[in-house]
């Protein structure tokens, strides 16, 4: 082991600037792939937390999944029976009060009610629709944190006027509201209230600053004609990624639809995975152009050395520890260029996540990074395989030479 | 006194070797010869005889085409790579015409190669070793030079420095004193001389000189890949 290192290292040390071009290729790739992948799962990581955080992580509601079997059909099994017109059903959830305590019972988190109703708000002549969300103040703050997105107001403010309502910054702007405004919201049933901006929040979900309106459950209830009125349960558990598994549950446990977030954003959950696969092969493109450069070097010096590995051959040195000498010469490169990658990968992530920018809606951010171990295994475990492999190729070649051909050429 | 039996170091039983090709070309035709320990034997021959050829196969750097090689007991006709290398390493020694020294070693350096990679003993013995053997062949104070720092001579007792580092039982010297002046030519040669008889060791020698190969216990002829009579020592 030590006649084949200090061989090695006398090869490298003598073509150095060949060798400092391949391990500032094997650095460069590897500190590329780790800021890259510090980006993309920072990024990804960043939008869910929004994500989450933002939103209940599981929503019941009252609408169901496939229209509700009809009595007569259920009745008379042999016949199929068409033209039938669903039977009218209170909307809400039925004694609300009992499947809350009933989903509350085996939950790691917390349950809030609330009123969900379809509304149009009327500004300077034109109907704009709306959605509605009645909750109790207190009860929301612990399933979502819209308590701490306010720009204006309070959400707790809800509670100090009558048909007080909390709107979302993107809707402000657009209607030109502000706290104090009083404007009419009527729902489909026609039934209309004077409603009083009294706070304006803002979550940077584009689609809800747009469109959902807060008020109390009482409001909400007025407006839909139904006092007692609950329709929707917004959960928040203690580990968002069970949200899928708890939402099932629930759904068979009450039989209403319990959407999790995950649910809720399969898409984009999938258009991240593309997203993955895209930049680990990218990463790995990478780190494969770098260890071209490690192939190179060592083709190189095993062609200039052919002379040296005829002699030792001669000498009687196995053709395994040949092949070692060089396959250490390129693992030597590739773990200083690892190590180079990684200050490098670290220093570039860091100088990233010093970039701020603004959004038009939001304040300053930065770019949301991630240091992950995992990301610097990675990057240094693939550098260290292509470099292997870089130079098993050459070396084997290079070991098989037969020293007689070279010694009668060259004496 | 009871006589043991001893072997040779080196069998060589109908060896030869031909190269495939159009018109096959024989290096070596049909040899059967025997080292014996503590014997120095000189090969003479014509220019493309055969002579390398045969030192080639005989140091198992070759493989013969037909015929098989015995050394110090074992037939080598059915080994593989690996234990030919080993036994390389073990039992023989080489020196060539050219010293074909690393050129990025010092010449100590040099001659530990074959101690490590045979990792027989300690770094602090090898080292020593190799210090003694360099100072035995008069480089002592040249232990730390590079190759190219050194004269002809000096590089060439280097080799052979290197050629002992594993204490082998026979030394094979293709034309040693080859590129070498008259003066570096006799202390060379008188070193290797020296060598023969030390725990038996033989020593075969090629040379084109008729007044060192008379200076063998035995001269070997080679003309045409073939051995031949030595031709008369006045011719
Ligand atoms: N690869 C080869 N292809 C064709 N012929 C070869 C090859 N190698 C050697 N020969 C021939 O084989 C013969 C023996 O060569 P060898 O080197 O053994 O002779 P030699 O006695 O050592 O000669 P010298 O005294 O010049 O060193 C020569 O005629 C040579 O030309
Ligand atoms: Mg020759």
């Amino acid at each position: 082991m030590g006649l084949t290192l200090s061989i090695a290292f006398t090869h490298i040390r003598w073509r150095l600037r060949q060798t400092m071009v391949g391990v500032v290729g094997v650095a460069t790739g590897v500190g590329f792939a780790i800021m890259m992948a510090s980006l993309m799962e920072g990024s990804q990581k960043d939008f869910v937390a929004q994500l989450v955080d933002g939103l209940p992580h599981i929503t019941v509601s009252d609408e169901r999944r496939a229209p509700p079997v009809q009595p007569a059909t259920s009745v008379y099994t042999d016949a199929y029976i068409h033209n039938l017109v669903t039977k009218d059903r209170r909307p809400g959830i039925k004694n609300p009060l009992s499947v809350m305590h009933m989903v509350e019972e085996n939950l790691s988190g917390a349950i809030a009610p609330s009123v969900r109703a379809n509304v149009l708000v009327r500004q300077a002549g034109r109907d704009v629709g709306a959605i509605m969300l009645g909750v109790d103040p207190l009860r929301e703050a612990r399933v979502s944190n819209i308590a701490t997105k306010m720009v204006e107001g309070e959400l707790s403010n809800l509670n100090r006027a009558s048909n007080a309502i909390v709107i979302g910054g993107r809707m402000a702007l657009r209607l030109g509201l502000r706290v104090g405004n009083t404007l009419p919201i009527s729902a489909s049933n026609g039934r209309s209230i004077a409603a009083t901006v009294v706070g304006i929040y803002r979550t940077g979900v584009a689609q809800i600053d747009d469109t959902t309106i807060y008020s109390l459950t009482r409001t909400a209830q007025i407006l839909a004609g139904q006092s007692a009125l609950i329709n929707e349960f917004h959960l928040k558990l203690a580990d968002a990624m069970t949200a899928r598994e708890v939402a099932q549950r629930i759904e068979a446990d009450t039989g209403y639809k319990s959407v999790s977030w995950q649910e809720a954003h399969e898409d984009l959950l999938n258009a991240f995975q593309i997203r993955n696969f895209i930049m680990y092969a990218v990463v790995g493109a990478i780190l494969l152009v770098a260890s071209f450069g490690t192939y190179n070097i060592i083709s190189t010096i095993t062609h200039e050395k052919t002379r040296d590995i005829a002699i030792m051959k001669s000498l009687g040195l196995k053709r395994n520890l040949v092949r070692r000498i060089f396959v250490i010469e390129a693992l030597i490169i590739g773990l200083i260029g690892m190590v180079a990658g990684f200050l490098l990968g670290y220093a570039m992530t860091r100088a990233l996540a010093l970039v701020e920018f603004r959004s038009p809606f939001g304040d300053a951010t930065s770019l949301p990074v991630v240091y992950d171990v995992k990301h610097y295994a990675l990057a240094g475990g693939i550098a260290l395989l292509a470099s292997f492999i870089a130079a098993w190729l050459p070396a084997s070649k290079a070991s098989g030479v037969n020293p007689v051909e070279i010694i009668r050429g060259a004496s | 006194m009871t006589k043991i039996e001893a072997h040779p170091l080196i069998e060589a039983r109908g060896i030869t070797r031909t190269l495939p090709g159009e018109i096959e070309a024989v290096l070596v035709h049909d040899i059967d010869l025997a080292i014996q320990p503590g014997e120095f034997v000189a090969i003479t021959g014509p220019s493309g005889s055969g002579k390398s050829s045969l030192m080639y196969l005989l140091g198992l750097l070759d493989t013969p085409t037909r015929g098989d090689i015995v050394i110090d007991g074992h037939s080598t006709a059915t080994l593989d790579e690996d234990r030919k290398a080993q036994l390389r390493l073990e039992t023989l020694g080489f020196v060539f015409q050219f010293h074909f020294l690393l050129a990025e070693f010092s010449a100590l350096d040099n001659v530990m190669l074959p101690m490590r990679a045979l990792g027989k003993l300690s770094e602090e013995a090898m080292r020593a070793r190799a210090m003694s053997l360099l100072t035995r062949l008069g480089l002592a104070e040249h232990s730390h030079k590079r190759p190219d720092q050194m004269s002809g001579g000096q590089r060439q007792r280097v080799a052979i420095a290197r050629a002992l580092a594993n204490d082998p039982k026979v030394i094979l010297a293709d034309e040693p004193t080859g590129n070498l002046d008259t003066h570096s030519t006799e202390q060379v040669f008188d070193i290797i001389r020296e060598l023969v008889g030390e725990g038996g060791r033989s020593v075969v020698i090629v040379t084109h000189d008729p007044n060192l190969a008379r200076r063998a216990s035995r001269r070997l002829h080679v003309v045409d890949g073939a051995l031949a009579p030595v031709p008369d020592a006045n011719s």
